[in-house]
């Protein structure tokens, strides 16, 4: 068997990686076993990890055989998006953000007509205030700019 | 008995009010319409509508959930019928005979079989409920920590090694479950531990965020390459005509009845789940009866089966979920993450301590049951535009309920972080075949096992053989570690073979 790199790779490594951090604090902070309240908050994490740590070492050497997935760029996409939504609510509100993501997605990457996209943002907006901001009553971030207009 | 069936009707008086009535209808209709698009599924569309349910009463939001549960079982074989792509997996066997139907130009009459079954095998499921759940309440009565140990280990490790091709990658998931699920206040002495500086972490990682990214956010990057838009195919869904007849009733209802006993007896063990009931039913009905027409080919009797079965086990899960606090399936673990938000603690004392919500939980599965009969009978002529919604499109609406609904269960920027980041290991979980549902198993498991193990350790001063102290513990650990050695066992087994066969 040849052990080269593959992105299958990851998974184990990242939980064996986990499991040190894990167990090298419990054991270290606080110990496994007191002699007067018994077990400590450490041992039961710490316990877990030493297993994850066994289990990923055999997922790693496993990991070596087969074939690793694909991945296709345009799926991170979505998660640049939301991390740029997270990035805009501090400046212009969460709920400006949303919707900005909301027109450019459908009108550049989904590429929709005009009217399916008032369509789409009419009905999402009529949800989310309906829902989320009247009945739920969730104090959404204002962000920066709203904050300095409001003075 | 009779106090059983007193406390049953109790639990449909508990129901009563205009507005769980209306949580219910509305439950059922999403439910149906979620589980019918291709990609979400139940399991993603329970989490994107966890949210919904923080402004109800405890018994209000998990008759909601509930809803949203069976909708999504009544919705799930209409994609697979339609269009030969199972809403969720327990669907999957419904495509066998449903998409052949649609192919013959009579997928009204394989949606009516779906429909039918599914409430049959439903109402057998429950009433089977009604009765194993306080049962199971009373046999959990006399567990002690070290009962509780041996039982939510084998709850964790059964599904782990239930779920996908690789057993050590289940194992992966579930170890990780628990570690994140031990981020923050430690349950017992009330410390925080790791928190690794940051105050957010405080309180841990929040249940719904974390769900919702896990499941609903991941799905949602795997769609982005897949912007196909599906086109139902056949002539219009005529009602009247998909009626089952006299004979065809005397063909759908044996198989209907039969997987509806077997897939809820599979549905109350923990770990086995729908997809397991549905499998075996169809099995069943393949092996050991006469279909008028061959299996696979379009045949009333398979769809039947599978489709009792899937709602059978689905009601069945209920009882361990009710009477131990255990989870049945990935579905029951957020529905159980869902209680315990309210502060619900299901298990052995919820009976006795919490009658209404308990009972009132049962009954109000008897009513979504009826329900979503009634609602899925009526969305049905408007189920081509419902599966006809662009992916493209489906892709920004269910971002934006991910980020506007995790945002609103933890009031503040950290729960959209968190969905993102879940989002991102679930989808990483995808890519590499790592089974999603142990980890979220182990992560609400996670609290209960560490009280119940520490409490026992505390007893027996470090001692081990409490476990093996009473028959019920040491059935459970002798369990548990036979599950652990299986795949090792196994893996042994088929290397012996290979090598006697080279030699």
């Amino acid at each position: 068997m040849r052990y080269k790199f593959n992105s299958n790779l990851i998974v184990p490594a990242a939980s064996v990686l986990l499991g040190i951090l894990f167990a090298g604090i419990g054991i270290s902070s606080w110990g496994l076993w007191d002699p007067v309240t018994g077990p400590t908050r450490g041992m039961y994490p710490s316990l877990i990890a030493l297993a994850l740590i066994l289990v990923g070492i055999i997922d790693f050497v496993k990991a070596f055989k087969g074939s690793a997935p694909v991945f296709e760029r345009k799926n991170w996409l979505i998660v640049l998006a939301v991390l740029a939504v997270v990035l805009f609510s501090y400046l212009i509100g969460l709920l400006a953000s949303v919707g900005i993501f909301l027109l450019l997605w459908l009108k550049i990457a989904a590429k929709q007509s005009w009217k399916t996209t008032f369509i789409v943002m009419l009905v999402v907006g009529a949800i989310v205030f309906g829902v989320f901001v009247f009945w739920l009553q969730s104090p959404f971030e204002e962000g920066m700019l709203f904050r300095l207009i409001r003075g | 008995m009779l106090d059983t069936l007193r406390m049953f009707f109790h639990g449909f008086a508990v129901l009563m009010t205009f507005e769980t009535v209306i949580a219910i209808l509305i439950g059922c209709i999403m439910g149906i319409i979620l589980g019918a698009m291709p990609g979400i599924g139940a399991l993603a569309g329970i989490s994107l509508l966890l949210p919904l349910t923080y402004m109800f009463s405890p018994i209000t939001a998990i008759a909601l959930l509930g809803a949203i549960y069976y909708g999504n079982m009544f919705g799930g074989a209409y994609s697979a019928i339609l269009l030969n792509i199972p809403g969720d997996g327990p669907a999957l066997m419904t495509t066998l005979d449903g998409y052949p139907l649609t192919i013959q130009g009579k997928s009204g009459k394989a949606l009516l079989t779906s429909n039918f079954s599914s409430a049959i095998g439903g109402t057998i499921g429950m009433i089977i409920l009604v009765f194993f759940a306080p049962a199971l309440a009373r046999l959990g009565l006399k567990f002690g920590p070290a009962e509780m140990t041996g039982l939510l280990l084998l709850a964790m490790t059964s599904i782990s090694w239930l779920v996908g091709d690789s057993p050590i990658k289940g194992l992966v998931s579930c170890l990780l479950g628990i570690l994140v699920a031990t981020i923050g206040i430690d349950v017992v002495s009330g410390d925080i531990r790791y928190h690794f500086g940051n105050m957010y972490l405080f309180g841990g990682i929040p249940f719904v965020p974390l769900v919702i990214g896990f499941v609903g956010f991941s799905t949602v990057i795997a769609m982005v390459s897949e912007t196909k838009t599906h086109m139902v195919t056949g002539a219009k869904i005529s009602m009247r005509e998909s009626m089952p007849t006299k004979h065809e009733w005397k063909r759908l209802l044996p198989p209907a009845i039969r997987s509806g006993i077997l897939g809820t007896f599979v549905g109350i063990v923990p770990g086995c789940g729908a997809q397991t009931a549905v499998f075996l039913g169809y099995a069943m009905q393949k092996k050991f009866f006469k279909s008028e027409v061959p299996l696979g080919t379009g045949a009333i009797e398979g769809i039947a089966a599978a489709e009792s079965a899937d709602n059978a086990a689905s009601a069945g899960s209920f009882a361990p979920l009710l009477g131990f606090g255990i989870p049945g399936s990935s579905v029951g673990a957020v529905l159980l993450g869902g209680l315990m938000m309210w502060g619900l603690n299901p298990g052995p004392l919820l009976f006795s301590t919490n009658p209404d919500f308990a009972w009132g939980t049962i009954a109000s599965l008897f009513i979504a049951g009826i329900f979503a009969l009634g609602c899925g009978l009526l969305v049905m002529p408007w189920l081509r535009k419902i599966l006809s919604v662009p992916m493209n499109i489906l892709i920004p609406v269910v971002t934006t309920v991910c980020i506007v609904g995790s945002f609103s269960t933890s009031r503040s920027m950290y729960g959209v972080i968190i969905m993102l980041a879940a989002g991102v290991v679930g989808y990483v979980f995808n890519k590499f075949e790592y089974p999603t549902t142990p980890f979220m198993l182990a992560f609400i498991l996670s609290p209960m096992l560490e009280t119940s193990l520490r409490r026992s350790l505390l007893i027996s001063r470090g001692s081990l053989a409490i476990f093996f102290g009473t028959p019920i513990s040491t059935v459970f650990i002798l369990l548990f570690i036979a599950i652990l050695l299986t795949p090792i066992v196994r893996s042994a087994i088929k290397k012996i073979k290979q090598n006697s066969k080279t030699a």
